[in-house]
């Protein structure tokens, strides 16, 4: 037997025999393993093989809406708003509260799974077994999430795998940038990750609760004093999409537009004055401190957010993060925000002897941006979700065309490493991402289902 | 929220019982509580399932199916479902086929094309940006009722969307492809309006994707350098070696770019190179080390401050939400999100599946759609959304459809007015008074080839409010649906006695039903061939504008015929017949919604 290594007919002999034996063991039907394995397997997979190399399902599961598509695709084939059903079983318009207290999780499981149902059979049109899954996760969002998704995904779609990845580091991957200040304005918190060289720094992670469910209430709160209507969360919604707006700082005293502004509210036209509900709810919930400055901490307004996490950042990292500063989120799609966010904070960090703004934050930064505006830009992002398409497919190709042979395994770990969301790989046909949870696992082993990925406990990922 | 409408009856379906219970429930479903043992439940104390109030628990009879190996219902949680077919919905073109054909085998699926193609149709059906209906093709030269060819423009017949008043006058130049067509067009919309060709997501995205293919290739490229050269010193330090990999990426990148473009870019020895990366010694100059940082990402975009400020500018000119597309227009465009109404483009049309179920514990096939297509010839479809050339269409019949309604009874309920004049949909809409008797009748109609016996149970009063229920009948019998035995004279005469109801009112009934009264016939309406009426009563409680909701356990019993089993006995061959009889039953909770109580 041992000498026979060399001889290829009686290798091949050998493999015949033990596959045989293993189709024999499996197809047994009186051994009690057998059926454990059947009905924790996939069921009834066509072929593994193509499961392994068909490109993954990504989700970007937000409080209010998911974006789901395939991966190497430009943008996800549906983005579906999180509201009620026409059958009536929906009644939130969130999948969570920022309080994990308050979410019931076993209607977060019946919520999600009514909603993937429909992203995989009406969007995707993909059988939910047939390919691994890739979630988007914001650095702060809990485990308990984290582990009823993959819960929801195992249990009722059978899914192969599912992997999380950090979705501030696909929104830089998007934009094309190694080191990058990602601001992702959503709508329980905005959170701002700093990214240097590829590794998400963690430590310096800040986030603040004035965020879109902020705006909503202050532009609810708006529409509702001026025409004496309660406007309804769809109403408010669209209003938001579609009305408002953020100018420069200097155009504030300057704006003239007291024009009136038409609304729908339930059936009736309203006129209402432009610039206090389309206008002084965004600076309000986004921008402007509370009186004293005295902001709790985790209610500070984004410019300021952005200047305290550049703060909590070592001397050489800072100033490159300066000038990659990436907007994503919902709230970022408003016209002029973007812009008016970029201009508070070189107003906080650049020292300007003509206005006064910010002395209690100049202190701190006045040695490395003096004078010096132009350095704090932004830059363009696709958003997380087609960052995680784009480094997903081309992991994918690499790997599938031959590549991962002796000197690309290092390169790919060399990226993974750098990454930190990145991908590892056992064979060149099928390819693994690191910090995979395996279905198999999940269902069976409940401590492999606690331990789930945590980027918040560095001792998991190093 | 949607308005309940009333009275609404659903079928409790147990499979999420307790959530964490479906890993149990697939090894062995009869011995978990995802599936009530119904001799167990019928003898003990009733106790209600607490997942009896969610919604995603409750479904209409019509959603269900019944796995006939397991003898449980089967909702859309607790089966697996697989995609054996996509086609399209507006010319019914099938896109991908089922390949396997036995019914038992596990679905192969051939999807056609890839990425946007798959989930699209790629023919002629696009729809309106505007009301989401298909759009029809008109050509400008053709006249009246001839073939459309040439160029062509897209009109809708509902909101009469017109794709010429786009502002760039939207029209196609060939009357096939349009999808292709269009997404050409979703490309280079953008561009002539923004005049900014990279800004366009599919060719930003492209050109991301090859700037990673290139740092791939060039990093794979630099690992086999470094395998040659002699292994790293440890003078070589970490941060060296992430420099000297910038180094040797630029490097190769010049070398491929070849000499012109280096004639226009700035110009980069490797001293500036070197001094942007190092504290290494050289001149470092500010100018260098910004170009290096570009370099290295060199695909970084920056956010183009102008354009976004005349875009808040015109946004804060807006006097009214008219002209901005509404959220879900905005969502519904794959390819380009629109920001203005006249930027909307038509829409390519999403396929729809045909799907085969699987019962989650015994991967029993409940469902499976017949795939053989039929082959139509374009002539006999209508011209404007169908490709020349013969095509296959999409069948609609199945091969297995294990459906509920065909296996449990049908309930159906009915209000009972007790006064003469009132309308059967009074309470309804005016709502229930408290501390009134209200009676309805429970018809339940039996599938079966078998005669069943019916036991129903309730709470005397329901869980939540404590309105008063009274089942007259708790335990009835009814006959078998039996097709030749036509029925139409028996359900005739319950019509006329619900018309009587109407008329005279429930107190005749009453006084008939009282002549009956210790009979076996007390409490039942009226019964048929396959079907049997019963009276129960609802009184509802002083708990204004609360919600009447009746939990009702279903037990059914009945005797079914089975092959006997000759090999494990034999002596039972002897008397007489192939069929042994065997004793089934099966049980369900239901939810009766009867209304309101009035505010």
């Amino acid at each position: 037997m041992a000498s026979s290594s060399g001889d290829a007919g009686t290798s091949e002999l050998m493999r015949d025999i033990a596959m045989l034996r293993r189709q024999l063991s499996s197809s047994s039907p009186s051994t009690p393993g057998a059926l454990a394995s059947f009905a924790s397997s996939p069921l009834l997979s066509p072929s593994t093989r193509q499961q392994y190399t068909d490109p993954p399902v990504i989700l970007d599961i937000g409080a209010r809406g998911i974006r789901a598509g395939i991966a190497g695709l430009e943008r996800p084939v549906c983005e579906l708003p999180i509201g009620p059903d026409p059958r009536g079983r929906i009644k939130t318009h969130v999948l969570w509260d920022v309080d994990m207290r308050n979410t019931e999780m076993e209607d977060f499981h019946d919520i999600l799974q009514a909603i993937l149902r429909d992203v995989y059979y009406k969007y995707l049109l993909l059988d939910g077994k047939s390919r691994k899954v890739v979630i988007l996760e914001n650095p702060m969002m809990t485990l308990q999430l984290k582990k009823a998704i993959a819960f929801v995904l195992f249990n009722y779609f059978q899914s192969i795998s599912v992997t999380y990845m950090l979705s501030p580091v696909c929104s830089m991957l998007a934009a094309g940038a190694r080191t990058a200040l990602v601001v992702d304005i959503g709508w329980h918190e905005t959170t701002v990750t700093p990214i240097y060289d590829y590794k998400p720094l963690l430590f310096a992670v800040k986030s603040t609760l004035r965020a879109g469910e902020q705006l909503h209430d202050l532009v609810s709160g708006a529409l509702k004093g001026f025409t004496d209507v309660l406007p309804s969360f769809d109403e408010v919604e669209e209003f938001i999409a579609r009305a408002m707006y953020c100018t420069r700082i200097d155009e504030i005293t300057s704006s003239t537009s007291q024009q009136a502004f038409a609304i729908t509210l339930s059936g009736n036209t309203y006129y209402v004055p432009s610039s206090e509900t389309r206008y002084s709810p965004l600076v309000q919930c986004f921008i402007q401190r509370a009186a004293d400055n005295a902001d709790d901490i985790d209610c500070f307004p984004i410019p300021d957010l952005i200047v305290s996490c550049l703060s909590g950042l070592g001397v050489d990292t800072r100033a490159s993060m300066l000038s990659r500063i990436v907007f994503v989120g919902g709230c970022s799609n408003i016209p002029g925000l973007k812009l008016r966010i970029l201009e508070e904070v070189r107003n906080c960090l650049v020292y300007d002897a003509n206005s006064g703004h910010s002395i209690e934050l100049q202190k701190n930064f006045r040695p490395w941006t003096i004078g010096d505006r132009s350095r704090i830009k932004g830059i363009t992002s696709l958003g997380a979700w087609s960052g995680a398409s784009l480094y997903i497919s081309r992991e994918r190709d690499y790997l599938l065309n031959g590549g991962g042979g002796g000197a690309g395994q290092r390169a790919i770990r060399r990226i993974r490493v750098e990454t930190a969301s990145g991908i590892s790989h056992t064979t060149s046909s099928s390819f693994r991402i690191l910090g995979e949870v395996e279905r198999d696992k999940f269902l069976q082993d409940e401590i492999y289902a606690d331990n789930i990925f945590d980027w918040t406990v560095p001792t998991k990922y190093a | 929220m949607t308005a309940t409408r009333y009275p609404s009856l659903r079928i409790h379906c147990p499979c999420a019982e307790p959530v964490t219970d479906s890993q149990g429930a697939e090894l062995d479903p009869a011995s978990t509580p995802a599936s009530p043992d119904p001799t167990a439940e019928a003898t003990t104390r009733l106790e209600l399932p607490p997942s009896l109030e969610s919604p995603f628990a409750l479904h209409a009879l019509n959603n269900l199916y019944f796995c006939d190996v397991c003898m449980v219902l089967r909702c859309e949680r607790c089966v697996v479902e697989e995609v054996v077919q996509t086609y399209c919905p507006a010319c019914l073109h099938v896109y991908s086929a089922d390949t396997t054909g036995g019914a038992n085998e596990p679905s192969k699926v051939t999807r056609k094309g890839r990425g946007y193609d798959a989930v699209f149709c790629t023919r002629n059906c696009l729809q309106c940006p505007s009301c989401f209906t298909n759009l029809v093709m008109f050509s400008p030269s053709a006249s009246e009722g001839s073939e459309v060819s040439g160029t062509v423009y897209l009109q809708c017949p509902h909101c009469s969307w017109d794709s010429r008043r786009c502002p760039r006058n939207l029209t196609f130049s060939k009357h096939w492809s349009l999808y292709q067509q269009l997404r050409k067009i979703s490309v280079s919309a953008i561009e002539d309006d923004y005049a900014d060709i990279s800004d366009t997501p599919t060719t930003r995205f492209s050109a991301l994707s090859a700037f990673y293919q290139q740092l791939y290739e060039s990093l794979d490229a630099e690992e086999e350098e470094s395998e040659d050269s002699a292994p790293p010193s440890p003078l070589f330090s970490k941060r060296a070696n992430r420099s000297l990999e910038t180094i040797r990426f630029l490097k190769s990148h010049y070398s491929k770019q070849g000499g012109s473009s280096s004639a226009s870019s700035p110009a980069v020895t490797p001293a500036s190179v070197l001094s942007a990366f190092g504290r290494a010694g050289g001149v470092s100059s500010q100018k260098a080390r910004e170009y290096a940082e570009r370099e290295k990402e060199r695909c970084v975009e920056y956010i183009d401050e102008e354009t976004e400020g005349e875009e808040a500018l015109r946004v804060r000119g807006i006097s009214s939400l008219d002209g901005t597309p509404t959220v879900s227009q905005q969502l519904a465009n794959p390819f380009v999100r629109p920001t203005r109404s006249s930027d909307l483009l038509p829409l390519p049309t999403r396929l729809r599946t045909r799907r085969a179920k699987r019962c989650r514990a015994c991967r029993h096939i409940l469902v499976r759609p017949d795939v053989s297509s039929r082959k139509v010839s374009s002539s006999s479809s209508s011209t404007s959304s169908t490709a020349t050339g013969s095509a296959s269409t999409v069948a609609t019949a199945f091969r297995i459809n294990l459906l509920s309604k065909n296996y449990i009874p049908t309930l159906r309920l009915t209000y009972l007015p007790s006064t003469p004049p009132a309308p059967a949909s009074a309470p309804y809409q005016a709502g229930f008074i408290p501390h009134i008797t209200y009676t309805f009748a429970l018809t339940l109609f039996n599938p079966l080839y078998e005669p069943i016996k019916i036991t129903l149970a309730s709470p005397p009063r329901t869980p939540k409010h404590s309105h008063l229920i009274t089942f007259l009948t708790p335990t009835f019998e009814i006959g078998p649906n039996i097709e030749d035995d036509w029925d139409l004279h028996a359900l005739a005469s319950l019509r006329t006695k619900f018309a009587d109801l109407k008329i005279s009112g429930m107190a005749n009934i009453s006084a008939s039903l009282e002549s009956g009264r210790g009979g076996p016939n007390l409490g039942i309406l009226d019964r048929g061939r396959n079907w049997t009426s019963v009276i129960f009563e609802v009184v509802p409680a002083n708990a204004r504008n609360s919600e009447i909701v009746v939990p009702l356990f279903v037990s059914v019993a009945y005797e079914a015929e089975v092959e006997k089993d000759f090999t494990a006995g034999g002596q039972s061959a002897a008397d007489g017949g192939l069929f042994d009889k065997e004793r089934r039953e099966m049980a369900f909770w239901s939810v009766l919604r009867i209304g309101r109580v009035i505010s």
